[in-house]
């Protein structure tokens, strides 16, 4: 199986909840907002194109619009091969986590 | 919506290391525009600049790491191929070489031509008064003006800052202790002479060194040879052992690039007062130089110094003094009717050849490297296909010519090292090992180099990156086809050594042609001994027991040496001359006998005897242009004038040369000497047998006569030999480095043979199975070439016609330029190429078939 970095990982699951309008700009903002960190365009663009290398993940070209200088986007779309890799990820997390005490931040200073 | 700044996208772009970074910037800029809307334009602008900023060091030390990889890569690359390649590397390297060391050393040459007279300080404000003179039909440049005038210019003319008098006045015999010589080495100058120019005086103040007329300034290297280790400030030095002068300065010695050369300096006034040796009044005859005041221009000063000089003449003439700038003298200075004395045809000359020599070289390696093309094809095909992309392989080439360069540039710089002494010789040229070092000529050494990477491989780098990987990997890039390009670079490298070859013959036939001419009399067995100074007065004596001497044909003496008669009469008159008509005569005073000894030939009258007591103070010869002048049927028994001295014609003699060759013979007129002073150089012809004895028998009268003085003696031949010497050691330099032109050519061509006939092994191999000669194949494999060859002859010829036209044109007399030079260099060319190319192509015509055949 293969193992996925984190921010493979959370780039890989904004991509399938942004379902269909994942694109460099929507992922990092999405990606921004869960996590509260700011992520700059090169480092969504790193793992976006691992991603696209292990097969996990696929791209098509949008309309160009004027917003964007007339360049089109290029949308991700998560490949079957891609769903596979998160539902064995998350049995792998299942696992590691199982009977973990539920714990939160404060506790655990 | 609004764009991101124009320049900060361009270098995003630029930046960005991933190849299709299109849709990245379109995120940047809807970034940018949602940016806009919430925090205004300018923390927009801000932003994407420093997005450009964070981006930067990424896209450094990607390139770098790259760059070192890669770089490390075609390095390695390179070195296998010249190491796998041995052959075509050393051509590739050798030529080059060789066309470097050849550039260098021209342009250690022409750099030293155009340094001459710069490194005086004021070099920009410093002039000659020059002159032309008006005659019928003709001017004459003279370089000479009136030795009254450099003290006057200051006065009269406010530009002027400084002017001095500078000239050479026939030498003194000096004498310090026991060292006693003749040196003809010394100028006569004015005290301004040191705020003018940029000579520092070692010793000495330069204000007052040539103030007491009985001065004398001397250079090191005399003052080594008077004086020794001993400081010769002060000392006395007796001149024509009658004066004694006192040193007063030691000058360094004047570096080879100065026009004004000399090892002694007097004070004018010192040659005007005690030696009559320079006419007085305000008659051209001595250099004048002038020092204008800063930011005056030379035009407007020009009239002024003719007004004032025709104004002191007091005659109606249309004489127009110049001011020359000193730094253009070496260069461009002219000389009686506008002939070019000055070295810049030669300086052109030679940087065309350098240029044609390295071009050739440069060939050399287009050729050899595209050639091999086939061989490089796959190593091209894989880096395109892994993702080099064009640039890079351009810059590889570049970088692979760059290494053979610097390669070929060390050979050379040994080469230019090691030969250094030859050219100084060849060249006549004091250079040291230390102008190697200087700044132009390292320029010029790294402008070469440069120019060499660019030339030799522009093509190859364009070429091979240019090839398709599909067709160069596929197999189908093996058939090499004819390369037009390359057939008319080996057409442009033959025609180069042609026209090479063509104008070292020619210049070798002129020179040749000049050095054996006929002058109109025997100039072999004939010597001159001048007589310096104050001995003049002896010539009866000596003239008197030299004829005693067995060996000794005929004695007589005359003013000049008989190879160089250039003293000119502006006022010959003769009975009938048009009162308009403005001529110059060349005149000689001559002694009797005079005639008899050089063998001239009287086409009409008498020569001068002592048979007419009117003959002394009355007589003229004349030569046939004179006669021509003159006009009459029959010149002789014409009243003839000249220094308002009459008398009359009577004699005419065939034209003879008394001057070089380029110029053409001048209308002369000898006249008896009026006193012994005027005859400057004895003229004794002596028979064949037995020189050194002569010689020696000559000596010992010299000695009995005049015992304090110095013996020297001039053979003619050898006197009019020197005035060929640049002519020579033009067609020396020429001569080598069409050699060499030639050879790099050949090298080039061998190994474009060697590579044709290992791409036709098979074919040869092929042929001979089926039964073709030797001979049938030798003719296969050279017909390309000789045709190439044929090319080149044909382009050559009109242009080195024109060439040698040109050239020939500065000489009065000159070879007739006939079809042989050109047949026969043709002829040459075709033997040289063919023999190259044979040498390969009788290997292959004579290899087994068999081997060629067993591998498929």
């Amino acid at each position: 199986m293969k193992l996925l970095s984190r921010q493979e990982e959370v780039v890989l699951l904004s991509i399938w909840k942004l379902k269909g309008n994942a694109y460099g700009v929507t992922v990092r903002e999405y990606i921004s907002e869960i996590t509260g960190k700011y992520w700059s365009i090169g480092s969504i663009y790193v793992p976006l194109d691992r991603l696209v290398e292990k097969g996990l993940v696929t791209t098509y070209q949008g309309l160009p619009t004027k917003r964007r200088g007339g360049r089109s986007k290029r949308f991700y779309e998560i490949t079957p091969e891609g769903m596979k890799v998160l539902a064995e990820m998350r049995q792998v997390q299942r696992i590691l986590w199982k009977d973990f005490p539920e714990v939160t931040a404060e506790n655990n200073k | 919506m609004k764009k991101p700044p124009h320049m900060a996208e361009w270098l995003l772009g630029r930046f960005l290391l991933l190849h299709n970074c299109s849709p990245v910037l379109g995120d940047f800029e809807e970034l940018y525009n949602d940016m806009i809307e919430s925090r205004g334009k300018a923390a927009a602008d801000l932003w994407y600049w420093s997005q450009l900023a964070k981006s930067f060091p990424g896209f450094i030390s990607g390139h770098a790491y790259w760059g070192f990889v890669l770089f490390r890569n075609y390095l390695k690359v390179t070195l296998r191929s010249i190491g796998r390649h041995r052959s075509f590397s050393f051509i590739n390297i050798f030529g080059l070489a060789l066309g470097l060391s050849c550039t260098l050393f021209i342009s250690l040459w022409v750099l030293d031509e155009l340094s001459f007279d710069r490194f005086h300080e004021k070099t920009e404000r410093l002039y000659r008064i020059e002159s032309d003179e008006e005659y019928s039909g003709y001017s004459m440049h003279s370089i000479t003006s009136p030795p009254p005038l450099a003290p006057v210019l200051p006065g009269e003319i406010p530009e002027v800052e400084a002017a001095a008098r500078f000239t050479r006045f026939g030498g003194m015999q000096l004498r310090y202790q026991d060292h006693s010589f003749f040196e003809p080495q010394i100028r006569a100058t004015d005290t301004s002479f040191f705020r003018m120019f940029s000579f520092p005086l070692l010793k000495g103040d330069p204000d007052t060194a040539l103030r007491d007329p009985f001065s004398i300034v001397i250079s090191r290297r005399m003052a080594a040879k008077y004086f020794g280790e001993d400081d010769p400030l002060g000392c006395v030095i007796q001149a024509e052992n009658r004066f004694d002068l006192k040193v007063t300065g030691i000058i360094q010695d004047p570096p080879g690039n100065s026009t004004l050369q000399f090892d002694w300096i007097v004070p004018f006034v010192f040659v005007e007062q005690n030696l009559r040796r320079l006419p007085e009044g305000w008659s051209d005859a001595i250099s004048t130089f002038v020092l204008l005041r800063e930011g005056m221009e030379a035009d407007p000063v020009e009239p002024k110094i003719t007004e004032l000089i025709l104004r002191n003449q007091g005659k109606q003439t249309r004489t127009v003094y110049q001011l020359a700038p000193l730094k253009r003298l070496r260069l461009y200075s002219i000389y009686g009717r506008g002939e070019l004395v000055g070295t810049v045809k030669y300086v052109y000359i030679f940087s065309l050849i350098a240029l044609f020599v390295i071009l050739i070289a440069c060939i050399n390696f287009m050729n050899l490297s595209t050639a091999r093309s086939a061989q490089r094809a796959r190593e091209i095909g894989m880096r395109k296909v892994v993702g080099a992309q064009r640039g890079d392989l351009i810059r590889q080439f570049y970088g692979e010519s760059l290494l053979y360069t610097l390669c070929a540039l060390c050979l050379a710089v040994l080469w230019v090292i090691l030969l250094l002494p030859v050219f100084r010789t060849i060249s006549g040229k004091p250079m040291s090992l230390a102008a190697l070092g200087t700044r132009p000529v390292l320029l010029a050494g790294v402008a070469i180099t440069f120019l060499t990477v660019l030339l030799a491989g522009s093509y190859p780098a364009l070429l091979l990156s240019s090839l398709k990987p599909v067709r160069v990997l596929s197999r189908l890039g093996k058939s090499e086809r004819k390369s037009i390009f390359r057939s008319t670079l080996v057409v442009v490298q033959f025609s180069l050594s042609i026209f090479l070859i063509i104008g070292t013959v020619v210049v070798y036939s002129q020179t040749r042609f000049m050095k054996g001419r006929d002058l109109g009399y025997d100039r072999s067995q004939l010597l001159t001994i001048p007589l310096r100074g104050e001995v003049g007065g002896s010539y009866p004596a000596l003239k008197n027991r030299l004829q005693q001497e067995p060996s000794i044909l005929n004695v007589t003496a005359m003013g000049r040496r008989p190879t160089m008669i250039a003293d000119y009469a502006r006022d010959a008159g003769w009975a009938g001359k048009d009162p308009d008509q403005d001529v110059r005569v060349v005149f000689a005073a001559v002694d009797y006998e005079f005639i008899e000894t050089l063998g001239l030939e009287l086409m009409e009258g008498r020569t001068f005897s002592r048979d007419y007591t009117t003959d002394a103070k009355e007589a003229f010869l004349i030569n046939e242009e004179a006669a021509k002048l003159i006009g009459r049927e029959s010149a002789v028994g014409t009243p003839f004038t000249m220094f308002g001295r009459p008398g009359t014609v009577i004699g005419v003699l065939k034209n003879f040369h008394f001057q070089p060759l380029r110029r053409e013979i001048q209308p002369l007129a000898f006249l008896l000497a009026p006193n012994p002073n005027w005859l400057g150089n004895i003229v004794v012809r002596f028979s064949p047998e037995n020189t050194a004895a002569t010689l020696a028998s000559i000596e010992k009268v010299w000695k009995e006569v005049l015992p304090t003085y110095p013996f020297e003696y001039v053979f003619v031949d050898e006197d009019y030999s020197q005035f060929y010497r640049r002519e020579e050691r033009v067609g020396q330099l020429l001569g080598n480095f069409s050699f060499l032109a030639v050879f790099i050519a050949c090298l080039g061509l061998f190994g474009l043979a060697s590579f044709v006939v290992e791409q036709r092994t098979k074919e040869i191999g092929i042929r001979k199975v089926l039964g073709a000669s030797v001979s049938a194949i030798m003719i296969s494999l050279c017909k390309e070439f000789v045709r190439l060859v044929v090319f080149s002859v044909l382009i050559a010829w009109p242009l080195a016609y024109l060439w040698a036209r040109s050239w020939l044109d500065d000489f009065a007399y000159r070879i007739r330029l006939g079809p042989a030079v050109f047949l026969l260099t043709g002829l040459l060319a075709l033997v040289i190429a063919l023999l190259t190319v044979s040498f390969q192509a009788v290997r292959a015509a004579r290899a087994n078939p068999a081997d060629a055949l067993q591998y498929e």
